[in-house]
C-alpha cells in the first residue's frame, strides 16, 4: 500500500485529495498519476524527499504532490 | 516617458497649499515608480523626524504599469516614516484610487504637514481641495467610505482610515472599498496623525501610452492566458486560501503564536471549507484572478477572507471556526487595522496569559475575548495600550523572556508563515525592507522543492531573485506579486508591457538593477534613520533558534543560528553590503547613489 496526498488544483486534475494504492512492485509516478498530470511547476515529496515523475514509489510510501505557490 | 500623468501632486495640510511638480526623467529611468519613488522621496525630504510629528510625510505612488489594461494592475503604495518600526515603511493596495489618481494626472500625492482639524482630499483631475472632515472622524473605515460614495459618488477611488489611525496605533493601516487594506506598518497612523481621515480621487483622463495598440493586444493576451492556466480554476475557487492546507501539510502554518506549524483543527478551515461558505469574491481593478473570497461572518455580516488573516486570526490565535475569523477580520478593517499585526498581538497575550505573565486569563481560541481586544487595541485603551504598538513594544514593555517569542522583525509583525524548519523564508523574513513581511520573497516552495533544510549560497542567490522581482520590480510598477507563480503568468510580458507603455526598453537585467538601487537606498534610510541599525535588525525572533514544533513531521527541527549567520553574510555579500548590512560606499557608487554614501557615514 501506498499513500497519494494531492493538494490545491492536482486534487482537481487527478479527482482526489488523497489515494491509497496497493503496489506489487516499485511502480514510477508517472505510471500511477492521470495521463493529463502537469509535469511542470509541481513539488514532488516523496516520504519527505524531493522526487520526481520518474521516482519509483514502493509499497509503504507516502507521497504528497503539491503546486508551487508563492504566498498570501 | 510615456505611460506616467508625469505629475506629483503635493499638499501640505498645515499651510492648506496645493502645489504640482514634474517628475524627472530620471526619477522614472531610475525608481520607475510605486516604492522606488516613495524611497526617493523619503530620503531626500524625511530625515530623522518623529513619525507621528508633522515634520513626516505620507507618500501615495503609482508606477507606470498601475491601471493599465494589464492583469492585477490596479495597484498603489503607501509609505512614509513607520511610527511602528522607525524605519522604512509601506505596503500596497489594490484599489480604484490608483485607477484615479492616474486619470487624474498625477503619479504619486505626497501629504505633508498636519491640518489643525479633521479633514479630508478631494481630487478632482486638476481641482484639489482640503475638506472638513468632523463629521467623518470616529466612524469606521466602512462607513466612512458609504459616506464619501454618496457624496462624492461611486465612480471615485477613496483611501480611508478607521478610528484605529485616528487614534495613532502604530499596528494601523489604510483602507479601501470596504476589505482592500494597505500600509502595514503604521500608514494608518500617520494618515490619523496628520488630521487626515480619506482621499477621494476622481480622474477622468487618459495617460498617453508609447503604442495604446499593442497595450491592448498584450493585455488581452495576458488575461486570456491567465484564464487558459490549468490551476486558474481552483484559484477561483479558493484563491490564497489554498495556502491554508499546503501550510499544513509542511508545516508552515502559524499555530498558538507560531510555537507549532500545524493546526489540528486545519480541515475544520481550510480552503474546502471556504468554498462552501462563500457567497461572493471581490478583487482588485484591473484583475480577473479575484482572491477575496466574501463569506457570513458569525453575526451574520458580509466579510472577507484570505489565506493571510485566516491564518493569523484562525491558528495563531487557537481559533479553529472561518466566520468567527471573518467577524474578526471584518471588526479589524473596520477599526482600519492590519489584521496580520493583530494576530500576532492577540497571540503574543494569549501566550503571555499561559504563561502567567499577566493577571487576565485568556485562552486560546477565546474568540470574546479576541473581539474584546480588537476593540481595545483599535481605541488604544486598557489591554489595548499594551499591543497598539505591536509586539516588539508589547515584549519590552512585559519582560520575563517574552521577547523571544514575539514575533516580529524590526518591529514589524511577522505574515503567516511559521519558519522554524523553512531557514531560506526565515531569512526572507529577517531582510525584508519593511521588517517581517512575505510580499518582497516567498521562498518556501522552492526551498520545499530543492533541499529545504539546506543553507546554502544557491538559497541567498534565489532569495535576492525573488526580491528583485517581487519587492523591486512588482513594488515600483506597480502591479500584483501573485499572477506570475499562482497562475504561471509569464514573466517574459512585464518588459513588453513596459515598452508598449512607455516606450523604453527594459530587459530584466535592467529591472533588476533598479531593484538594487531601491533595495540598497531603503538600507540607507534604515542606518540614516536608526542610528545604532545593524545586522542584528536583520534576526528572526529566537523562537525559531531555541524551540521546536512539538508534532508532525516537521517537529524537532529548528533553524541553526550559526547557519542563518552564514546564509546572513552571504546575502550582505551578494548585495554588496557590509557586515552589518550597510551598503558599503561602492555598491552605492555602483547604482548612482553616490550622495547617499556621505550621509550614513560610509
Amino acid at each position: 500500500m501506498a499513500e497519494i496526498k494531492f493538494l490545491g488544483y492536482l486534487a482537481e486534475v487527478s479527482g482526489v485529495r488523497k489515494k491509497e494504492l496497493v503496489l506489487e512492485t516499485p511502480t514510477a509516478l508517472k505510471e500511477i498519476l492521470p495521463p493529463a498530470f502537469p509535469s511542470e511547476n509541481i513539488i514532488i515529496l516523496i516520504d519527505g524527499k524531493v522526487g520526481n515523475l520518474d521516482s519509483l514509489i514502493h509499497p509503504g510510501q507516502s507521497v504528497v504532490l503539491m503546486p508551487v505557490l508563492s504566498g498570501g | 516617458m510615456n505611460g506616467y500623468a508625469g505629475k506629483l501632486l503635493r499638499v501640505n495640510l498645515s499651510e492648506g497649499r496645493v502645489s504640482k511638480e514634474e517628475i524627472s526623467e530620471s526619477m522614472k529611468r531610475d525608481f520607475l515608480g510605486g516604492r522606488g519613488f516613495a524611497i526617493k522621496l523619503l530620503w531626500d525630504e524625511v530625515k530623522q523626524v518623529d513619525p507621528l510629528s508633522e515634520q513626516n510625510k505620507i507618500v501615495f505612488a503609482t508606477g507606470p504599469l498601475s491601471g493599465q489594461l494589464l492583469p492585477s494592475s490596479g495597484k498603489m503604495v503607501i509609505a512614509s516614516k513607520s511610527p511602528l518600526t522607525e524605519g522604512y515603511g509601506d505596503g500596497n493596495m489594490g484599489t480604484m484610487a490608483s485607477v484615479h489618481l492616474k486619470k487624474a494626472g498625477y503619479d504619486a500625492v505626497v501629504v505633508e504637514g498636519k491640518s489643525e482639524r479633521p479633514c479630508y482630499l478631494l481630487i478632482e483631475d486638476e481641482s484639489v481641495k482640503i475638506l472638513e472632515a468632523s463629521d467623518l472622524w470616529g466612524k469606521s473605515s466602512f462607513d466612512v467610505q458609504d459616506l464619501l460614495e454618496k457624496r462624492h459618488g461611486g465612480n471615485s477611488g477613496i483611501l480611508v482610515i478607521g478610528p484605529a489611525g485616528e487614534n495613532l496605533v502604530r499596528i494601523s493601516t489604510v483602507m479601501s472599498q470596504k476589505g482592500r487594506a494597505g500600509g502595514r506598518p503604521g500608514m494608518g497612523a500617520v494618515m490619523g496623525s496628520k488630521n487626515l481621515k480619506a482621499l477621494v480621487i476622481k480622474g477622468t483622463g487618459n495617460v498617453s501610452n508609447f503604442d495604446d495598440s499593442r497595450v491592448r493586444e498584450l493585455g488581452r493576451k495576458g488575461y486570456e492566458e491567465i484564464k487558459s492556466s490549468g490551476s486558474y480554476p481552483f484559484w477561483m475557487k479558493q484563491g490564497t486560501m489554498q495556502a491554508f492546507e499546503w501550510c499544513n501539510e509542511n508545516g508552515c502554518l502559524p499555530a498558538y503564536n507560531f510555537r507549532e506549524g500545524i493546526f489540528e483543527f486545519s480541515r475544520e478551515m481550510d480552503g474546502y471549507v471556504l468554498e462552501k461558505l462563500d457567497v461572493d469574491r471581490k478583487g482588485c481593478p484591473m484583475c480577473n484572478m479575484q482572491c477575496g473570497h466574501i463569506v457570513h461572518d458569525s453575526s451574520g455580516q458580509r466579510a472577507e477572507l484570505d489565506y493571510e488573516n485566516v491564518g493569523m486570526l484562525g491558528p495563531n490565535i487557537g481559533i479553529r471556526s472561518l466566520p468567527q475569523v471573518a467577524t474578526l477580520n471584518r471588526m479589524a478593517d473596520e477599526w482600519g487595522l492590519d489584521t496580520i499585526s493583530l494576530g500576532s498581538c492577540i497571540g503574543f497575550l494569549m501566550e503571555a496569559s499561559e504563561k502567567g505573565l499577566i493577571e487576565e486569563r485568556i485562552g486560546w481560541g477565546d474568540f470574546e475575548a479576541a473581539q474584546r481586544l480588537t476593540v481595545a487595541i483599535g481605541r488604544d485603551e486598557g489591554m489595548g495600550r499594551l499591543l497598539s504598538r505591536g509586539v516588539k513594544y508589547a515584549s519590552e514593555k512585559l519582560g520575563k523572556g517574552s521577547h523571544r517569542w514575539a514575533m516580529h522583525v524590526k518591529g514589524l509583525e511577522i505574515s503567516a508563515y511559521n519558519c522554524h524548519a523553512c531557514p531560506g523564508m526565515a531569512l526572507s523574513f529577517g531582510t525584508s525592507p519593511i521588517g517581517a513581511s512575505h510580499k518582497d520573497a516567498w521562498i518556501i516552495a522552492w526551498e520545499i522543492s530543492t533541499d529545504r533544510f539546506s543553507y546554502n549560497k544557491e538559497k541567498v542567490e534565489k532569495l535576492i531573485e525573488f526580491q528583485r522581482i517581487r519587492g523591486g520590480f512588482f513594488e515600483s510598477a506597480t502591479v500584483c506579486r501573485l499572477p506570475w507563480v499562482e497562475v504561471g503568468f509569464g514573466i517574459h510580458w512585464y518588459p513588453e508591457y513596459l515598452k508598449a507603455i512607455t516606450g523604453q526598453s527594459r530587459s530584466w537585467e535592467d529591472l533588476y538593477q533598479i531593484g538594487d538601487r531601491i533595495y540598497a537606498l531603503l538600507r540607507a534610510y534604515w542606518k540614516r534613520e536608526i542610528p545604532n541599525f545593524g545586522r542584528r535588525w536583520d534576526w528572526p525572533p529566537d523562537r525559531w533558534f531555541e524551540e521546536s514544533q512539538s508534532r508532525g513531521k516537521m517537529g524537532g527541527i529548528k533553524v541553526d543560528r550559526k547557519s542563518y549567520e552564514q546564509m546572513l553574510s552571504w546575502y550582505y555579500e551578494l548585495r554588496g553590503w557590509d557586515q552589518n548590512g550597510v551598503p558599503l560606499r561602492e555598491t552605492l557608487d555602483r547604482l548612482g547613489l553616490a550622495g547617499v554614501s556621505k550621509e550614513i557615514s560610509v
